[in-house]
């Protein structure tokens, strides 16, 4: 049974005046110990549902449709004292920015050993012993140093090690990572990205990615699902994806990326305001294949022929899917 | 790139433009009036005060120093709607009059302030360095003296007059001021755009006008409006205490201290001053309160209060 | 170009730099350091290179690498502590302030934030034509008429004249920064990591844009990015950065494919890249910010070569292959 299971989750933003949907109908699957990244660019929704999965939506958000499964619950039903032994206990998070998730005030040993404290119900000295036993897992140079240090004395890829050993205290079956490397240098990210791929191996972790970096994404997970517009275009495994996209979109994401000597297509135009959805396929007004059929119908999901047995699925929303065969 | 749940909403900005920018600023300025009831009320009032204060003399049967011995202390009538007071003189007259005092005082100081301090900042800010940290110590010296303690000092260092009065109340606003437009400027200095207009070729008188001062005005707006109300209320306790303008110069602080020794006897000689004192500093603290909610983009809202 | 007489003049490097130095000073306040002492940043130690005409030159690097702080230098918007940057053989950190808005008009500069680097309170007519006015003397009907090129030039049209910066996405408005700067009609163009903040779709039609001006209008150009792909697409030759000084530069292709610093090697180590899953292999430590540095190599504390030489002794930049300099004691 998957560990997590998003089904048709739809989340709605109230503005007042104006509504708008920045999740619509988004689904998929994530097996205990596996990798899923979630791509997208600005306003795809990518973020909207990690949030919705650990219930820290904007007070202006509401999921009006849809569950998300997670071993076996429903977390859009928990009310907020279940979410609280879920978030931080079973499902750990880590944000783009680490300052956001750390207080300024205490030192990161006492920051984590708070978790520990708070959800294990451990004394001051074990919940010590267990925090630097995990600053060592995360790799920061001198743990036991680092217990009493701020985190303002710290560097960016420093404090994000100290939000992932927070996220990883309690040992959850699920890491919710939300562009944990885009603030850093490009040495940092390498590092966070190996550290984080150790981890998962380590610890069994299902791990979802979330990033708008598609060679990020390809290092680390195994399968992967491409947001555009609120809505899910393509989910499968980063090899089919990557190697033979199904949906234009993703082709035209993989050729944004600049190679040396090739001309760099990138897709044309800029997405919609997501307050006036464009009818049909939401992509269509930026897609080189649309035909009238685009305009008109919301693709349903295709499931294309798995090529090898247990292979699990590659899913795509498109009328006119690209060829599988090219490349 | 999706940073927050926010981002939903910037993800959505590319083709939003919210309608009220392309409007002209004339429109834009009586739009904001009428939208925004605070303003409204505000600048009503204040357009009533400025006419009794600048028109009001010139409407009123009686001269505001015109005694009349048999008519002392005569409630509030239709011959004199204030009353009158202990040597039988008009209050409404002598009212009207001590607005314009008033009026004067407060936007001479306001603007003297404004014209000490803003420049204070732009021009430390500038250069910057250890003529910056100096001056900026200086500010916190007088910022740490209680602006109307201050104020008397002063006026009692200068002697009782409409300038001096200026000076004294302007002394005490001018580190706001100067701290105001050095943020600004500090913050605008930084900003690209600045850099991308030197970039261009765009010299430093440009870059002053063009760049810099539109992005500085907003704020220091709120803070001359504000700056009004309270210069209206130290220069009346100033001269409620005495120490600002004394006799014959009317002002409303002056009739409130006359009002004191006949409260029993004649309460309209402190109601109607203190009336019109309250008025007045309401009307600019509604207009100041709204023009800068207006401007923080954290309490605005399109179309109106919420 | 109708200067083809000067031979000479078009073999010369357009854009010359040499020992370019500037230490920021970050002491804190004037009291902070007579109680403190002095603290500086190297942040551009002694860097110089040379630009062709119609050339492109990628600055990599870190950030604390110092690669920004160089193209403000040479555009003057930083005042430079020593060095000489000479545009066409013209020495602009010497130049008088009337020699300067003539050069200006040479150098133009595209930010990396389209969002901060455009006036919120001026419309897009008026951000492209100020650069007409002052230096063309254009004027109303005339002027509009060469901002629409211009922005007709970069993909947008007439309608958008009238708009403020908020009304555009970014890809939008870099757009209209890449038209402020081809207002001037530059020589050259200095880009500081003008689609970083962009959208990957939306930063592959900017880089396309930026490719097809450079190519149409002969421009030359210094990239700066910390993007090795985006560096590998734009450019004809590299210089790498790190802790204020170049450790590596020449041909993009002698450096991307045949690295000789192992900083460069190790950027290349650090690179995800698109179905070559586990072969990152990160490198140890943090980006350095060159604060009162030693005298040897920068990069020295986080080498995995390095020996005792490396940090007793400056490093200087030498040629080691034809036009492929490095700055390494063992290489």
């Amino acid at each position: 049974m998957a560990l997590l299971d998003v089904r048709n989750l739809t989340v709605d933003f109230d503005l007042g005046a104006e509504s708008l949907r920045a999740v619509d109908d988004v689904s998929f699957t994530l097996e205990p110990g596996e990798a899923l990244g979630i791509v997208g660019e600005s306003g795809s929704g990518k973020t909207v549902t990690a949030l919705s999965i650990m219930r820290l939506l904007d007070p202006r958000a509401r999921i009006t449709h849809g569950r998300i499964w997670f071993d076996g619950q429903d977390l859009v039903t928990q009310d907020e004292s279940a979410m609280e032994s879920i978030r931080g206990r079973r499902i750990g998070m880590v944000f783009q920015e680490p300052m956001t998730s750390l207080n300024p005030g205490y030192t990161v040993g006492e920051q984590v050993a708070e978790v520990y404290r708070h959800h294990l119900r451990l004394s001051h000295a074990e919940a010590r012993r267990r925090t630097i036993e995990m600053f060592e897992r995360v790799k920061l140079p001198g743990a036991r140093e680092m217990f009493n240090k701020y985190p303002h004395e710290f560097s960016g890829g420093m404090r994000q090690r100290v939000t992932i050993a927070a996220a990883l205290a309690c040992g959850p079956s699920l890491l919710i990572a939300d562009e944990p490397t885009t603030a850093v240098d490009v040495t940092i990210q390498a590092q966070i990205l190996s550290l984080l791929g150790q981890l998962q191996r380590d610890m069994d972790l299902a791990l979802l990615f979330i990033s708008h970096d598609l060679a990020v994404v390809s290092e680390l997970c195994t399968r992967a699902a491409v947001l555009y517009g609120a809505r899910l275009m393509e989910v499968g495994s980063t090899d089919a994806i990557f190697t033979a996209p199904r949906h234009p979109y993703t082709d035209g994401l993989i050729n944004s990326i600049p190679q040396r000597g090739q001309p760099l297509q990138g897709v044309p135009g800029t997405i919609f305001d997501l307050r006036t959805p464009p009818p049909g396929c939401r992509f269509h007004p930026r897609c080189a294949h649309a035909r009238p059929l685009c305009h008109r119908d919301v693709p349903e999901f295709t499931r294309s022929p798995a090529n090898t047995p247990g292979e699990r699925g590659h899913v795509y929303a498109c009328h006119y899917p690209l060829d599988s065969s090219r490349g | 790139m999706n940073a927050n749940p926010m981002d939903v909403a910037s993800g959505a900005e590319p083709t939003a433009a919210p309608a009220w920018r392309q409007e002209t600023l004339t429109q834009r300025v009586a739009g904001f009036f009428l939208r925004d009831r605070r303003a409204m009320v505000g600048m009503i009032l204040l357009v009533v005060m400025l006419f009794a204060a600048f028109v009001g003399p010139r409407l009123v049967p009686y001269e505001p120093d015109q005694p009349n011995v048999r008519n002392r202390f005569a409630a509030p009538s239709w011959s004199h709607w204030m009353g009158t007071d202990r040597s039988g003189r008009d209050l409404l007259s002598r009212v009207l009059a001590g607005a314009s005092v008033s009026f004067r005082v407060a936007i001479g100081a306001a603007l003297l302030a404004l014209l000490i301090g803003a420049p204070l900042g732009a021009v430390t800010s500038y250069i910057g360095g250890l003529v910056d940290d100096v001056t900026q110590r200086c500010m916190d010296a007088i910022i740490a003296f209680p602006a109307r303690l201050l104020a008397i000092v002063l006026v009692v260092l200068m002697g009782p007059s409409v300038v001096s009065l200026w000076f004294a109340i302007a002394f005490s606003s001018i580190p706001r001021y100067a701290r105001i437009v050095r943020g600004s400027v500090l913050d605008q200095k930084e900003r690209e755009y600045v850099e991308a207009a030197h970039a261009i070729g765009e010299g430093r008188l440009a870059i002053l006008f063009l760049y810099i001062l539109p992005n500085v005005l907003p704020p220091l707006a709120v803070q001359v409006t504000l700056d009004f109300a309270s210069a209206v209320t130290v220069e009346a306790s100033l001269s409620f205490l005495g120490l600002g303008l004394v006799p014959p110069t009317i002002s409303w602080g002056g009739l409130l201290n006359d009002a004191q020794q006949w409260l029993e006897e004649a309460p309209w000689l402190a109601i109607f001053p203190g009336a019109a004192l309250a008025l007045t500093v309401l009307s600019f603290v509604l207009i100041g309160d709204a023009i800068r909610d207006h401007l923080d983009p954290r309490t605005r809202r399109r179309g109106g209060t919420r | 170009m109708m200067e083809a007489l000067g031979a000479t003049d078009s073999n010369l490097p357009l854009l010359r730099v040499r020992d370019l130095v500037k230490y920021f000073d970050v002491s804190g306040g004037a009291f902070r350091r007579l109680l403190y002492g002095r603290r500086t940043v190297q942040a551009v130690d002694g860097v110089s290179f040379e630009v062709a005409r119609g050339e492109t030159l990628g600055l990599v690097g870190e950030s604390g690498s110092g690669k920004s702080t160089t193209a403000k230098l040479i555009a003057r918007l930083l005042p430079v502590m020593s060095g000489d940057v000479l545009l066409a053989g013209r020495d602009i950190l010497k130049a008088s302030t009337n020699e300067m808005k003539a050069l200006r008009k040479d150098i133009q500069f595209v930010f990396q934030d389209p969002f901060s680097s455009l006036n919120p309170r001026m419309r897009t007519e008026m951000i492209i034509g100020r650069a007409l006015s002052i230096h063309f003397g254009f004027r109303g009907e005339a002027r509009r008429e060469r901002v629409v090129q211009l922005l007709e030039r970069v993909g947008l049209s007439a309608q958008h004249l009238e708009r403020y910066p908020h009304e555009f996405s970014g890809g939008q408005r870099q757009r209209i920064a890449v038209a402020r700067a081809l207002a001037t009609e530059p020589s050259l163009i200095l880009a500081d990591e003008p689609v970083s903040s962009l959208d990957v779709s939306i930063q592959a039609q900017v880089l396309a844009l930026l490719q097809d001006l450079r190519t149409r209008l002969g421009l030359t150009m210094v990239f700066i990015t910390h993007d090795l792909n985006v560096a590998e697409y734009v450019s004809d030759r590299i210089a790498v950065m790190y802790g204020g000084k170049i450790m590596e530069e020449g041909a993009t292709d002698d450096v991307m494919q045949r690295p000789l610093h192992p900083y460069t090697k190790a950027l290349l180590d650090t690179r995800p890249r698109i179905g070559h899953p586990g072969q990152l292999r990160p490198l140890e430590g943090e980006p350095a910010v060159p604060l009162n540095p030693g005298p040897g190599c920068r990069f020295a504390s986080r080498c995995p070569l390095r020996i005792a030489e490396c940090t007793e002794q400056a490093v200087p930049l030498v040629e080691k292959r034809m036009g492929h300099n490095v700055a390494c004691v063992r290489s």
